[in-house]
């Protein structure tokens, strides 16, 4: 019950604030504050109950917490299509589950000054938030597709109501780029259900648990592993497509800073800290490993796909002069770390992968949180409306150091970890060895815009154009922005939401260990999967 | 008797067709109409040929006498002037009905150039016999009952739609 | 045939069985005009007595599903499960159309002085659906079609005070009598080739006899002109868009979907049976790819040229000729798989779009325009209202957790695992829907990302009925995507069509 119920709270917290009255608005930030406590408890339980030994990946016994239950069997023609209820958790989502836990707590904490339609808020808030945990938890094919799907829609309005204003624009264009992908995987899963049985039952499953173990295609079967079946490799890049977008691996990634930049400050942390591992979390648990052999053949494309982002997201990064267009393309230079990590297809490389779509979905919601913070106090973005503020602002300046430190990989924060994970990983192996050695192009960029940015922000005096005042005598000045009552550095409530932020980005730099405990036996058998084929293809 | 046959075909025919385009044509709604009852008589004259003279006489009693009396009647109380000239313009609508058309125009032109065996109906009337309205009134009511009775739910219909079309609104708004 | 006169009687006699459901029907058109005759108040008594000959209707269709299936009144009516499927499916839409009906302003005593005539109108309509969907001879199905189309156009033409009505109904007509027209050419054509107009008896001689293959492909292309109208598929669509943005909406509703349904009832019917797989799988006249071409440019070009469209009833009338060919694509696979997507397909279809004419018809109510522009801010002042309609376009455009959604499933899983020509259809068809997407959620983003010009903001919600009936289908809408089994289930017991023996 564990899994359904922290998929489903948010849902039943959707519920119950459809029932009360929208002047209630204090109420109904409550009752989803509640339904995301429980859900960071309930993540608490998992972690401390889950244990590491188990593999998971292709075998289902080797899951946990696994639920099933038949959902429909509906007699199609020739042949019964059914699909159950199965839920279960490994390696490869236990700490995507754990991850956005604390993502969407963190994201209601940040919607508590949306003053807009409170009620229809958190109503499609839950809804997106329900069915994203659902989507690292659903095994079954079909289930996780219905999940998949209905991110998009909460995701619309949230961003097309909420937005800036090019919010029209930033959500149209989203809903449309990820459903490009998601309709073409639609297909890909019907004609995989048609090949894959599951030894079990004998019968055509949806379950991905079995689809990754190459003995239950249906030898002359359409998807069937064979010499030069075209049609898996056709099969596998509409998977990969609708992955890499949401990745999102250049030149899909036109969505994403459109969409980050539109987006109030809490979609922007849920839409970074989680939405975006959805795509690394697919390429990991069902591209790759149903497809090994196609994989193969390509690693090295996907991991030049995976450099040409990094740097092309950094040079992007480094044109901006909008705060947050910068931390968007930031985004997309760090997620191509995954992307490389895994076309390494060693243990390091992968575990460096996972562990970067851990550390960035800390680090983004960070930054997505600062970016939001300044905004509300001074409406602009633009990087030199400021300067000086480091000595408003200290506790602000002193987060944002973190982050910044966090997201260029200084030691002892995640960041360093993961991606020095990633690069070992990819050095070592001859294939990806050139391409790593490129990729650290990245980390240089990386540390050129965000100490620019830091520089040109906190640094030297106030501009003379800047969105801030100063009064006061030389000595004692004070900052104030316009119209903003609050508090001039960073309040409780936001420091509350970025301290526990803080921490697991430093406790996973100094003692990475646990994470890496939780994630490694899977991973080592998902590399065991992806090698096996390459051995196949040489022979 | 085969080349009568024939060369009366052809003139029928050929009045036929004269008669529908002259209809499409003219502006006038009476000389449209007056080439309609042209069109229906040559096309009685056709069914003679064929020898289904019950046909013929009812294609012209009704058709030509009944119902094209009452549309001549309706046009002159109405008194209708000569319709406008629409705008004719040549857009990718019109481009596709003429290659649609031109298409269908050979096909049937390669149907008319095939000598299909046609298959034999076994009766054991003659062609004459079939023609009979003693015949014609009993397959009506025998092997084509059913849709003999659907077909006046049909005209009931048509008689309820007519009625509803044409009878003055008697609402408020009008 | 018999030709002695007492067989007959005892034929048609036993077939009087077979057409209960029919006979009440009639009956039923023949009540209404009664009582529209003697009745002074007739806004809730006609539509209730329509509902409840419906039902009653419903229950003799219902009995017909232990029949034999069997052909009737000397072969030209047929009761099998595909027809009993069909006929719920029309009295279904029926009783919706009626519902709705009652809702709209646009028929209502200020506009429309004489209701009664529609109710039998719209019955007499449901009647000639029933009639296509067991139509088995080539006399019949002409007749059954010209049933429905006469009733269209009345119905289309109601609002005789509009111009709008009058000119579509008009062009309904004209759009109608040519596509008939080519359609009984056809049909003289393949009686020319094959001296039979019952549908066995043709297939029967088709396998057995050499038959000129241009000509039969000529006939079959005509036919389709009178069937591919009825769906509303290209290039036989040209009528859609002003018909449906000219007819009352309550009737653009239903004509989007029974029409629909019972042009496919009776094509797949058609197609199935006239024209069969030869022993060697070769078809005499290779329909499958003439159908995939006809879907091919009906989902382009519906889809696309919904892009365009501001007024929200013909945005609906392209979309309804791009599911026309996501239709077609179940129809051209041939097999029992496709046929029941069809069906499921036809179901679902007719629940979310009586659904979104619905919302159409309850915000029209309000505020007097069907322009997507002026839809600005209703997602504040209809909450229920537009959300309902969000769930209904979503369900078009086949996004789950929607009963269109699987719809598009079984489609495109009847379409894989046959070969390239299929899967690239299927490739088509899902990019096609994403495409829809986009005009789809311009009524979304006008109800709920745009405020209302004049920054009205008071609520304008509608009767407690309409909401219920709204909220009823929007529950179907989801509940059948998640939970379809049954619905499936029957759909697949019921693509046993009486097949030749």
């Amino acid at each position: 019950m564990t899994l359904t119920l922290i998929t489903f709270l948010p849902l039943i917290a959707a519920l119950i604030t459809l029932l009360i009255p929208k002047e209630q608005k204090q109420t109904i930030r409550l009752v989803s504050l509640l339904a995301a406590v429980g859900q960071v408890i309930l993540a608490v339980v998992i972690w401390q109950n889950y244990n590491p030994s188990l593999a998971g990946v292709d075998d289902v016994s080797k899951f946990q917490f696994v639920e099933r239950a038949a959902w429909f069997s509906v007699e199609l023609g020739g042949y019964t299509v059914s699909a159950d209820y199965l839920m279960g958790i490994d390696g490869l989502s236990v700490t995507m589950v754990i991850l956005t836990a604390i993502v969407a707590l963190v994201g209601v904490g940040a919607s508590w000054t949306i003053e807009k339609s409170v009620k229809s808020y958190f109503v499609l808030y839950n809804l997106m938030s329900m069915s994203m945990m659902g989507c690292f938890l659903a095994l079954d094919f079909f289930l996780f597709y219905i999940f998949w799907e209905v991110t998009l829609i909460p995701m619309y309005f949230l961003i097309g109501i909420w937005g800036g204003k090019n919010r029209e624009y930033a959500a149209i264009k989203f809903f449309i780029y990820t459903l490009v992908g998601s309709v073409l995987m639609l297909l890909a899963i019907i004609a995989l259900y048609a090949s894959v049985i599951d030894p079990e039952t004998g019968r055509n499953t949806f379950s991905m648990v079995a689809m990754a173990n190459q003995q239950n295609f249906i030898s002359g079967s359409a998807l069937a592993p064979s010499e030069g079946n075209l049609l898996r490799a056709l099969a596998f890049f509409a998977l990969f497509l609708a992955f890499v977008i949401k990745v999102p691996m250049v030149p899909f990634h036109t969505w994403l800073p459109d969409a980050h930049v539109e987006a109030p400050t809490p979609i922007s942390v849920v839409l970074a800290g989680v939405l975006l591992k959805l795509g690394g979390y697919g390429l990991l648990r069902i591209n790759f490993p149903i497809f090994p052999e196609v994989f193969q053949q390509f690693a090295w494309w996907i991991a030049l796909f995976g450099v040409i982002s990094i740097v092309y997201g950094a040079f992007c990064a480094i044109a901006q002069t909008d705060f947050k267009k910068m931390v968007a393309y930031s985004s997309v230079s760090h997620m191509g770390f995954v992307l490389l990590g895994i076309a390494a297809v060693n243990s390091l490389g992968m575990s460096g992968a996972m562990l970067q779509m851990f550390s960035h979905g800390l680090l983004s919601p960070m930054m997505f949180l600062l970016v939001g913070v300044i905004y509300e106090r001074a409406h602009t973005r633009e990087m030199d409306k400021f300067g000086g503020l480091a000595k408003h602002m200290p506790v602000y300046a002193g987060f944002i150091m973190l982050a910044f430190m966090g997201n260029l990989g200084m030691p002892a924060l995640s960041g360093f970890v993961a991606e020095a994970f990633v690069f070992l990983g990819a050095f070592a192996v001859e294939q990806t060895r050139l391409l790593s050695v490129i990729g650290t192009l990245g980390i240089l960029l990386s540390a050129a815009y965000l100490l620019r940015a830091y520089k040109a922000m906190f640094t030297g005096e106030r501009k003379p154009n800047a969105a801030y005042e100063v009064e006061g005598h030389h000595g004692e000045e004070h900052a104030h922005f316009h119209d903003w009552k609050g508090k001039v550095d960073l309040d409780g409530r936001e420091i509350a939401l970025l301290a526990p932020l803080a921490a697991i980005v430093i406790i996973i730099g100094v003692y990475p260990a646990p994470v890496l405990d939780l994630i490694m036996p899977s991973l080592n058998r998902v590399a065991e999967i992806l090698s096996a084929a390459a051995n196949v293809a040489m022979k | 008797m085969e080349t009568v046959s024939f060369i009366l075909f052809s003139f029928l025919g050929a009045l036929v067709m004269v008669g529908s385009i002259g209809t499409v044509w003219s502006r006038n709604p009476v000389t449209s109409a007056l080439f309609l009852v042209l069109n229906f008589f040559a096309l009685g004259g056709i069914y003679l040929l064929l020898e289904a003279q019950f046909i013929a006489v009812v294609q012209v009693i009704v058709y030509a006498g009944a119902i094209m009396v009452l549309f001549l009647f309706t046009i002159m109380l109405l008194n209708l002037d000569d319709e406008q000239a629409l705008k004719e313009k040549f857009d990718l609508q019109k481009g596709f009905g003429i290659l649609l058309g031109g298409v269908l125009l050979v096909e049937v032109l390669y149907i008319l150039g095939l000598k299909i065996n046609l298959p034999q109906k076994s009766t054991t009337l003659t062609p004459v016999e079939i023609g009979e309205a003693k015949n014609i009134g009993r397959e009506l009511i025998t092997n084509f009952l059913f849709p003999f009775e659907i077909v006046s739910i049909l005209l009931l219909l048509a008689v309820v739609g007519a009625i509803v079309l044409a009878k003055k609104n008697f609402s408020p708004n009008t | 045939m018999p030709n002695n006169l007492p067989e007959i009687i005892e034929q048609v006699k036993l077939s009087l069985g077979a057409f209960v459901p029919e006979i009440s029907l009639s009956a039923l058109f023949l009540l209404v005009i009664t009582l529209d005759m003697v009745l002074n108040e007739k806004r809730v008594v006609i539509p209730m007595v329509s509902l409840v000959g419906f039902v009653i209707t419903g229950f003799f269709t219902w009995q017909q599903l232990d029949m034999p299936n069997q052909e009737y009144f000397l072969r030209m009516h047929v009761v099998d499960p595909f027809a009993v499927f069909f006929k719920f499916l029309f009295l279904g839409a029926g009783a919706l159309a009626v519902l709705i009906t009652m809702d709209s302003e646009e028929l209502g005593e200020k506009n429309v002085a004489n209701i009664g005539e529609y109710y039998a109108v719209l019955i007499a309509m449901v009647l000639g659906m029933f009639l296509m969907a067991s139509a088995s001879d080539m006399l019949m199905m002409f007749l059954a079609l010209e049933l429905v189309s006469i009733s269209s156009y009345i119905l289309t033409g109601y609002l005789k005070h509009q111009i709008k009505s009058s000119e579509a109904s008009l062009k309904y007509i004209i759009y109608g009598a040519v596509s008939s027209g080519l359609m009984v050419y056809g049909m003289s054509l393949i009686y020319g080739l094959t001296g039979q107009t019952n549908i066995y008896e043709i297939a029967k001689f088709i396998s057995a006899n050499e038959v000129d293959e241009v000509t039969l492909t000529l006939a079959a292309l005509l036919v389709m002109g009178g069937f591919g109208y009825k769906i509303g598929a290209v290039p036989f669509h040209f009528w859609s868009p002003d018909v449906y943005e000219g007819a009352p909406t309550p009737v653009t509703a239903f004509l989007s979907v029974g029409s629909k349904a019972a042009g496919f009832a009776m094509l797949i019917r058609f197609f199935k049976v006239a024209i069969p797989a030869e022993p060697t799988g070769e078809l005499a006249f290779d329909w499958v790819n003439f159908f995939a071409l006809i879907a091919l440019v009906s989902m382009l070009l519906g889809n696309f040229a919904a892009i365009w469209q501001s007024n929200v009833k013909r945005m609906l009338a392209y979309s309804s000729i791009a599911h026309a060919g996501y239709l077609l694509l179940g129809v051209l696979v041939a097999d029992d798989l496709g046929t029941q997507a069809v069906m499921f397909y036809l179901a679902a279809y007719t629940v979310m779009t009586v659904g979104a004419f619905y919302v159409v018809i309850l915000i029209a109510n309000k505020i007097g325009s069907d322009d997507v522009n002026d839809y600005r801010g209703l997602g504040k002042r209809m909450p229920l209202t537009a959300a309902a309609l969000t769930v209904f376009l979503v369900s078009l455009t086949g996004l789950p957790p929607t009963v269109g959604f699987i719809g598009k499933y079984m489609i495109f899983t009847a379409l894989l695992g046959k070969g390239t020509v299929f899967l690239t259809l299927a490739i088509i068809g899902v990019l096609t829907s994403a495409v829809s997407l986009y005009y789809y959620f311009k009524i979304p983003l006008n109800m709920y990302l745009r405020e209302s010009e004049d920054g009205a903001e008071t609520p304008m919600e509608s009767s407690a009925f309409a909401n219920a009936l709204a909220a009823f289908l929007m529950i179907l809408t989801i509940g059948f995507g998640l939970f379809f089994t049954p619905l499936a289930n029957f759909a697949k017991n019921s693509v046993i069509m009486l097949v030749m023996n």
